[in-house]
């Protein structure tokens, strides 16, 4: 059954620049589900729509078009102008944030970090929420005595292990990591990474796992989306299909960094970034890849590729494949 | 904590002790003499022998630093002496102005509390639109008043047209009314506008967000997140602010008939009441402190952090 459905959401942004209003297309007609229990990675650079995704999940913006479905009930009001229906959700649809350091109010301790869910859903008495906290603090690898330590005495990954646990204290059934791992080094990177795979194991508990790091989303995900420029371009069920994943985004993707210029052959310039804006534009009718694409072919300019299923459990957006 | 509080107080003696030699050596300074004010207080007209007599008498044919020593030793057990204008303790003329000031800084710092506070979050939460608009007007117009003009409008508007409230006098709880509102005024301005930026300031903090994603309500968000940190620098302002309005009611106090220290001291000033003036002065100095002290532990209160500062 799936948790969260994601269906043909569109989010708009207009932009002021030179006095003139850009309206750009931020997510456009994006669909995709996350399944009770599964992991879903979103994979794509920045500025691709990841994290304005995640936005419109748990409820801080609405929106422009479309749908989110939580347990077949939608999360938005579908109109921009209202505010949205957040905190009926908040409980089962929890985040972790990029920086803990940002995530969290400087002037709390652990322990008040940590009960702050727990004042705000549930009545627990103040015995039994110091009880949960430890407990808390004991499932993301923290000791008892660290709930007195105020927030900025916390080491990064020590942090986001807290803000971990507070996201955990109101029992949600999914969390949406938005770049969890981004702001930490990669050692504790790692343990972080260890520590939200036994979470998922432990509490059945579906992520979706929102990052521009394909290593780590490959360790944790069941099921990977591939964004570029608010749209999806290539899309599989299951992790399995990770190494026939072909469209030329995610190839790139595939490469590391420093190699890819060689590999296809493409030298990254301002003129191909510089369209970025553009291809998202709302009157822009091609696909979004196609400034920055090795393969593209003249069609691409003019259409965009509709999403088609290559082979069961895997699709993708090109004109080529 | 309790370490702080009495290192703080310990620090209270050696200022003190530089504020009993200014309040000594600047009555000195001031021009005319002691015992041509003297006797002048008393409706005597000052002769030369007369002045010799004085001279003696109150001792101020000594040197100075024995002077000052005299005075030091009776000042630390708060006998300043005897008005030259009233013949009373000046201690217990001080004390008793003091009563009638602090009720009337203490109400009006309620009052000041009491609107500014809620009108700083709504102009916060509705930052550039209609509300918050209104207040700054109210605030810019609050500011714009000095109190020897929007007294007797309030006196005109109240007193003389509605007949709700006295026009002056101490007697009972509705004389404290109308002077109380003409000092909050001011403050109230300036202290919604400060809250406002201050929350508005602390609302943009990332976490703040992430709380709204979180599910914690705009309610909540206001009074865990945002209100207490944004409450010290309104706090810091008021304890400088709350010595200034003990020290500074005298023109509300004299347009009132307001039996405070404003108009006490007012009087002495004009009638080189020196006993006086030096009283005023120390007491002046320990108010202050005091309040200072306050602050600053209404500060670590309100962002814990401080603690380890102590």
């Amino acid at each position: 059954m799936s948790l969260i459905e994601i269906k043909k959401v569109k989010k708009r942004y207009k932009v002021r620049k030179f006095g003139k209003t850009y309206s750009f297309m931020a997510v456009n007609d994006v669909s995709f589900s996350v399944e009770e229990g599964k992991c879903v990675g979103l994979v794509g650079e920045s500025g691709c729509g990841k994290s304005t995704l995640g936005r419109l999940i748990v409820g801080l913006e609405n929106p422009t078009e479309g749908e989110i479905l939580f347990k077949d009930e939608s999360v938005s009001t579908g109109s921009d102008k209202k505010v949205p229906k957040r905190l009926k959700f908040a409980r089962d649809i929890q985040m972790v944030f990029q920086d803990s350091y940002d995530a969290v109010n400087p002037k709390f301790t652990a322990k008040k970090i940590i009960e702050e869910p727990l004042k705000n859903f549930t009545d627990m008495t103040a015995e039994e929420r110091e009880k949960e906290v430890v407990d808390l603090l004991h499932k993301v690898g923290l000791d008892e005595k660290d709930k007195d330590k105020f927030a900025l005495e916390f080491s990064g990954g020590q942090l986001q292990r807290v803000c971990i646990a507070r996201a955990l204290a109101s029992g949600p059934k999914v969390f949406i990591l938005d770049e969890p791992l981004s702001s930490l080094d990669v050692s504790v990177q790692a343990q972080i990474l260890n520590l939200l795979s036994d979470i998922k194991k432990d509490m059945d508990i579906s992520y979706l796992l929102i990052s521009h790091d394909l290593e780590a989303v490959y360790y944790l995900a069941d099921a990977l989306v591939v964004m570029y420029g608010g749209q999806i371009m290539e899309k599989i069920d299951d992790i399995s299909y990770f190494d026939k994943m072909k469209h030329p985004y995610t190839q790139r993707l595939l490469s590391s960094i420093p190699a890819y210029e060689k590999l296809d052959g493409v030298q990254e310039n301002a003129e191909m970034v510089s369209m970025d804006l553009h291809v998202q534009a709302d009157d822009f009718s091609g696909c979004p890849y196609v400034g920055r694409c090795p393969k593209r072919i003249d069609l691409c300019k003019e259409k965009r590729p509709e999403m088609k299923e290559l082979e069961p459990k895997h699709y993708a957006a090109c004109h080529i494949l | 904590m309790a370490k702080y509080v009495i290192k703080r107080l310990l620090i209270l003696i050696p200022i003190l002790f530089l504020v009993s030699i200014i309040a000594f050596g600047l009555v000195r300074l001031m021009p005319g003499n002691a015992e041509v004010a003297y006797l002048q207080a008393a409706g005597i007209p000052p002769t030369e022998e007369l002045i010799e007599t004085v001279r003696k008498d109150m001792g101020y044919d000594r040197p100075l630093l024995v002077q000052y020593f005299d005075w030091l030793g009776k000042a630390v057990r708060l006998d300043f002496g005897i008005s030259y204008a009233s013949k009373k303790v000046v201690s217990e003329e001080l004390f008793g102005a003091l009563q009638y000031t602090a009720k009337l800084a203490g109400f009006s710092s309620l009052i000041v509390l009491a609107v500014s506070i809620p009108m700083g979050i709504v102009s916060a939460v509705k930052s550039n639109k209609a509300p918050d608009n209104v207040n700054r007007v109210v605030a810019f117009v609050g500011a714009s008043m000095p109190s020897f003009w929007l007294g007797p409008l309030l006196v005109q508007l109240f007193s003389l047209t509605l007949g709700w409230l006295p026009v002056q006098g101490a007697m009972s709880f509705r004389h404290l009314i109308l002077p109380s509102i003409t000092m909050s005024v001011l403050y109230i301005a300036t202290y919604s506008r400060l809250l406002r930026n201050s929350l508005l300031e602390n609302i943009s903090k990332r976490f703040v967000t992430y709380s709204r994603a979180r599910g914690v309500s705009e309610n909540k968000i206001i009074t865990n997140h945002v209100l207490r940190t944004s409450m010290i620098p309104v706090v810091t302002t008021f304890g400088i602010n709350f010595g200034h309005m003990i020290a500074g009611s005298t023109i509300v106090e004299v347009l009132f008939s307001w039996p405070g220290l404003g108009r006490l001291i007012i009087s002495s000033i004009a009638a080189r009441d020196f006993p006086m003036i030096q009283g005023y002065i120390v007491l002046m100095a320990v108010i202050f402190i005091l309040v200072n002290l306050a602050t600053d532990l209404i500060t670590v209160v309100l962002d814990p952090r401080m603690r380890e500062a102590l």
